[in-house]
Formats: structure tokens, sequence, C-alpha cells
């Protein structure tokens, strides 16, 4: 399963539970983003209960506003769902997700979050 | 006091959505924060991308002329377009004599501050006289006009010849400063000039693109200074054509070069014209034809403004190399 745009994709690994971000999120606004929220929505839906989703945003280089609040009221849904786990992976060497990330654990504690 | 089961059911009802707004509350709130801080960061992050974007373009421009600076920066030239168009330019080439044989007898650091500084002060006079340096080989320099701006064929010629004639000038002042850092040896440059048709623009590949001339033109004058004397400057006759009234030069008749089936006129420039242009220096010296008039010179040279004694070095500088370059006529 994926989602491919001029700027970024985003993929889904079945196997691993993964979801892959690269390149550059810039739309124009939360609405733009509906389309990534209906795609996390989906791959979520495939994890099996008690089973983990892997958020992977290591190449994902920019991501605006709209963006980080798409990502954050899906964390916050998981977060009220209980029906499965979430794993969220970075990349020191990408100056938003080094400040951005760790923001994740203030709105679920549980999030497994490696910055590396 | 106690209310009825459904008061009290309705009561329990209440505090629960109010827990509940109140968790909503606090995600928004958090949001917010986390929205405001990633907003920040990026803010953070643009300015700083901005500053390395300029300490970039402050590095470029060392390696481009300001013209062609200014076209790219400016968006009116598109780097990565492999366009270029057949356009009128003066071109000028010169090589220095010998100086790869000085890169046996003098130390490395010492070789390279004459190539900088020659190299340095070549650029920056044909940068002020509106040129657009082409390339530096090794210490061969390329340098046309008419080309990203353009103005007219005149004025193109015209500023080539004034800015060829400052760099050989400049080149005898250099000269005296590379003799006190213990160069023995006489570096000269040989120079030639032509105008004509070429073929300007980008050059090269997907991943290395050149923004250059080519074309027989441009090859002309590289022959023309192969062909001139050390410290001469050769002229195309389409060159001379266009500033006869504004330099003096004298005819060297016609040569052969190599690649071009036809002998070639040619001449030589000398200096530009007395009373062209706010040249002081013509106060001091008169140069018509084979007559060179030099004025009586007693100077106290801690009386003198700097201003005027660089006039007079540019006097005496015109005067020798027209010496140097006068060949009597034979018979």
């Amino acid at each position: 399963m994926n989602l491919v745009h001029e700027d970024f994709s985003v993929v889904f690994a079945q196997a691993s539970h993964t979801i892959s971000f690269k390149g550059a999120m810039r739309l124009s606004s939360m609405r733009a983003y509906d389309v990534v929220r209906d795609f996390l929505q989906q791959a979520v839906a495939i994890v099996p209960p008690g089973g983990r989703l892997v958020i992977d945003v290591t190449a994902l280089q920019f991501l605006n506003s709209s963006g980080i609040t798409t990502l954050s009221i899906f964390v916050l849904a998981m977060r009220d769902e209980k029906r499965c786990k979430l794993a969220i992976r970075g990349s020191r060497s990408v100056a938003w997700q080094y400040k951005s990330l760790g923001n994740f654990k203030r709105l679920w504690n549980e999030v497994d979050l490696q910055v590396v | 006091m106690s209310g009825s089961p459904d008061s009290g059911r309705a009561c329990a009802e209440l505090e629960q959505k109010y827990l509940a707004l109140e968790n909503e509350l606090k995600d928004l709130q958090t949001l917010y924060e986390n929205n405001l801080e990633h907003g920040t960061s990026l803010e953070n992050e643009l300015i700083s991308q901005n500053q390395r974007m300029q300490n970039l373009q402050n590095k470029m421009k060392k390696y481009l002329s300001p013209q062609l600076y200014e076209a790219l920066l400016g968006g009116s030239t598109d780097p990565s377009n492999r366009g270029h168009r057949r356009k009128k330019l003066a071109i000028y080439f010169s090589d220095m004599v010998g100086f790869s044989d000085l890169t046996d007898s003098i130390e490395p650091e010492l070789l390279s501050d004459v190539l900088n500084s020659y190299l340095n002060r070549m650029a920056e006079i044909a940068i002020r006289h509106g040129g657009t340096v082409d390339k530096f080989i090794g210490d061969a320099i390329l340098v046309f006009f008419g080309d990203p701006e353009s103005i007219d064929d005149v004025t193109h010629v015209r500023k080539c010849t004034a800015m060829a004639l400052e760099m050989r000038e400049e080149l005898y002042r250099l000269r005296e400063l590379w003799k006190h850092k213990g160069i023995t040896r006489t570096l000269q440059v040989r120079a030639g000039i032509n105008f004509g048709y070429c073929t300007v623009g980008n050059f090269g590949s997907e991943r290395r693109m050149d923004y250059t001339v080519i074309g027989g033109q441009v090859n002309l004058a590289s022959r023309l200074q192969a062909a001139a004397p050390p410290d001469r400057i050769y002229l195309s006759s389409a060159a001379y054509a266009l500033v006869e009234d504004f330099v003096e030069a004298r005819s060297i008749g016609t040569i052969t070069v190599k690649g071009i089936h036809t002998p070639v006129e040619v001449f030589e420039l000398l200096a530009l014209k007395s009373g062209v242009g706010e040249q002081g220096h013509t106060r001091y010296l008169k140069i018509e034809g084979a007559r060179v008039s030099l004025s009586p010179l007693d100077m106290d040279l801690t009386q003198i403004p700097e201003d005027e004694l660089q006039w007079i070095q540019k006097a005496l500088c015109q005067a020798l190399v027209s010496i140097s370059s006068y060949r009597k006529p034979k018979g």
C-alpha cells in the first residue's frame, strides 16, 4: 500500500506494519492532509489488536505545521482507541525531527520513540 | 442533602463529560504547544538555511563575474538551461610567457602567490571594465564583452581594449613587486583581441555546466594571442575597425594562423588615443604615430598626490610600451 505525491511518498509495509515517510510534506492545509490521514487509518486497521504500528519518518526531510498536526491527531486517536501500540522512528540529523518528535510522548507517554 | 437516583446519575454523567472535556482541552493545549514549537523549529531552520544560502552566494561571487552572478541570482539566466545563442562579442585572450618554466625554479608557495596576485588583479580589472571572466586556464585568461550584459558592439570592443591596456600596465607594476620577492625572471604576457559572432551559453553535462563562449572567433582570439610577441596585444582587423578613433595601433600586416586558411590582418594595440576619456596621464604624454612626447619631469615625490603619481606612472609605462613596440621601417 502506498501513497505517492510529487514531493513525498508514504509506504506501508504490511509484513512489518511499518509506515515509511519520505521527501518533504508541505501540503497547504489540514484538509489537504485528509489523504494522509485516511492512509494512516487504513494502515492501522490492518495491524492486529495488541500489535504494533511503526511510523518511520527518518527520510522525511520536511513536515509543515498542518502535517505535524495530522500526525499528532492520529497519535491521539491511537492512544484513545487502545487497540495497538505505536513506535516512531526518526533521525537526529533532520532538524525538525530532532526538535518535534519528542513532543509525541507528551501526547501519549507510551509511544516507543527512537530518534537516532 | 441527597438527591434522587436519577439526579445522582445525571450528576455522575456530567462529571464524566466534564472530565472528558478537561482531557480534551489538555490534549488541545498540548497539540497547540507542540504545533507552536514545531513552527518555531521550522522558522529557525529557515533562518539558518537562509544564512547558509547567503554564505554560498558569497562564495559563488568569487567564482563568477558580477554580471553573470546577477543574471543567475536575479533569475534572468537559468543555470540548468543548456541553451545557447549566437552573439557578437569582443573576446580577450592572454597567456603568460614562460610561466611553466618558473614552476621549476621557485618555491610552490611563492609561485601560487604570484599566480593568485596576478589573476586576482586581472579579474578585478576585467570586472571593473564590465567584462565577463570566462575562465582561467592556469595562467591564461579568457574574458569577453557583450554577454550576459549587452550594450553595443563599439562599446564592447572599446571596453575590451581599455581593459587589455590597463591589464598590461598592472602587470608592469606587479613585476616590480615580484622582483622584490626574489623573482628575477621577467614575467611577460601576450594577448589577443577579436570581435565577431560567437556561440555563448551553458555547455556541459547534467552534472557539470559551464557558461562559456565557443566558435571560430574565439579560436582566432586565441591564435592572435599565440602570435603576439611578449608584452604585446594583437587586435584583429574586425576589432580594430570598431575602435580606430579610440586607440593607437599599428598595422602588423597579415599573418597566417593555425586553423584559418586565409591570412589574417593584424594590428598591434599600443595605447588609448590622447584625450580619450578621463585619462590624466595625457597631461604628461602625447603619442602621435611614431612621435612620443613626454613632459619634462622634476618631481618631489613627497609633494605629489597619490592620483597624480599614478597618472605619471601610467604615462611612463605607455611611453615604454611605445618605445619597446616600435619597429624601424626596413631600408
